[in-house]
């Protein structure tokens, strides 16, 4: 983004955003089935992202990706979603008498997304990455997902060529470590 | 050979492996890590694989970027400025500040209105001559108090003046 698109972003330019929606509604869609793994409740998913996303466009450092953090924004969204319904579960089932009052709602609800998702390698990749600090977010979406070289990524950053195959492997290593709980041990 | 790589992607492989690609390939053979780290680049990479959306959805999307943007402006627009004539203009005129002007005017008059209906009171039946020297700046106090109240309220009733929940008289 150029420091005019930042300062569009961050001012809510519905063109910019509308631009933004077409450039990336298709991926955040394909993360969104891998989470939800139902087609309607990923178009949902999306919609409160994109929401969420212009709420607080103004978190968006500006320089890094967009599509990184719009992937943080879609796992937030995701999570607070799942945290709701088990409320309502929880909700129900002290309707019906069966409540238990030590139960905490977000943890479970974490849990129950995990355990969901412990099947699931996209699902679990997905969390991973959103997981990742900005700056490795932001390397790894440019350089994975959007294809960009070493050199543009480090223009595109501001930083230097070596600090982004760094960050990258530190990334990489963070992901599996977020993925499997072990660090990857190989440096060739 | 339909599985054979293009020459592309082996040119490609070639530079990233830095022109030694006999001993690369040799070492990923016979490297775990690096064929996990291979093969969770490609999960990544298919993780956030496209989807396209059809046209109404990217079109919801957008009509609900225009709302919240709307909506956020909204606020602003009819939140109280500054100073008092800005905090009666009509909706679309009035400052950004966040200062419920007019609602902290309507509570002095209200409040000083209610004091002075008490010290009247009190003046009528202790002095009954302080009467006549009170009684019309109260009578007006009040009368200004209560029409602006009035106003106010018809117009919020009305859905002329819109505030947010917080600061509606009528809440």
């Amino acid at each position: 983004m150029t420091d005019d698109e930042v300062s569009r972003f961050h001012a809510g330019d519905e063109r910019l955003f509308g631009q933004l929606v077409s450039e990336h509604s298709p991926r955040l869609l394909g993360a969104a089935l891998r989470l939800t793994r139902d087609r309607a409740a990923a178009d949902d998913l999306v919609h409160d992202a994109w929401v969420r996303a212009y709420e607080a466009r103004r978190s968006f450092a500006g320089h890094g990706s967009v599509l990184g953090w719009l992937v943080a924004v879609l796992r937030t969204v995701h999570l607070a979603t799942v945290r709701t319904e088990a409320r309502h579960v929880r909700r129900a089932v002290a309707y019906a008498g069966l409540a238990r009052r030590d139960v905490d709602v977000d943890e479970t609800a974490d849990a129950l997304v995990e355990g969901l998702d412990a099947d699931d390698r996209h699902a679990r990749v997905i969390h991973a990455l959103a997981q990742l600090g900005d700056r490795q977010r932001d390397v790894v979406t440019l350089r994975v997902l959007e294809g960009l070289g070493t050199a543009a990524t480090a223009d595109r950053l501001g930083i230097a060529e070596g600090t982004v195959k760094a960050t990258l492997a530190q990334a990489l290593n963070r992901l599996r470590t977020l993925m499997n709980g072990t660090a990857g041990a190989c440096d060739r | 050979m339909t599985d054979c790589l293009d020459s592309d992607a082996l040119l490609a492989l070639q530079e990233a492996l830095e022109w030694d690609g006999t001993a690369g390939m040799t070492h990923l053979a016979r490297c775990a890590d690096c064929r996990g780290v291979l093969a969770e680049l490609e999960l990544l990479h298919s993780a956030v694989a496209p989807l396209e959306p059809d046209q109404a959805f990217v079109s919801r999307i957008t009509a609900s970027l225009a709302c919240a943007h709307a909506a956020e402006r909204e606020p602003a627009q009819v939140t109280a400025g500054p100073t008092v004539p800005a905090a009666l203009a009509p909706r679309g005129r009035v400052g950004a500040t966040p200062v419920p002007v007019l609602d902290f005017i309507l509570f002095v008059v209200s409040t000083s209105t209610i004091w002075s209906a008490l010290a009247f009171a009190r003046a009528a039946l202790d002095q009954p001559e302080a009467v006549s020297i009170w009684d019309p700046s109260l009578l007006l106090l009040a009368a200004l108090g209560g029409a602006a109240a009035c106003w106010r309220t018809r117009r919020e009733a009305a859905g002329d003046w819109v505030v947010p929940p917080s600061q509606s008289i009528l809440r």
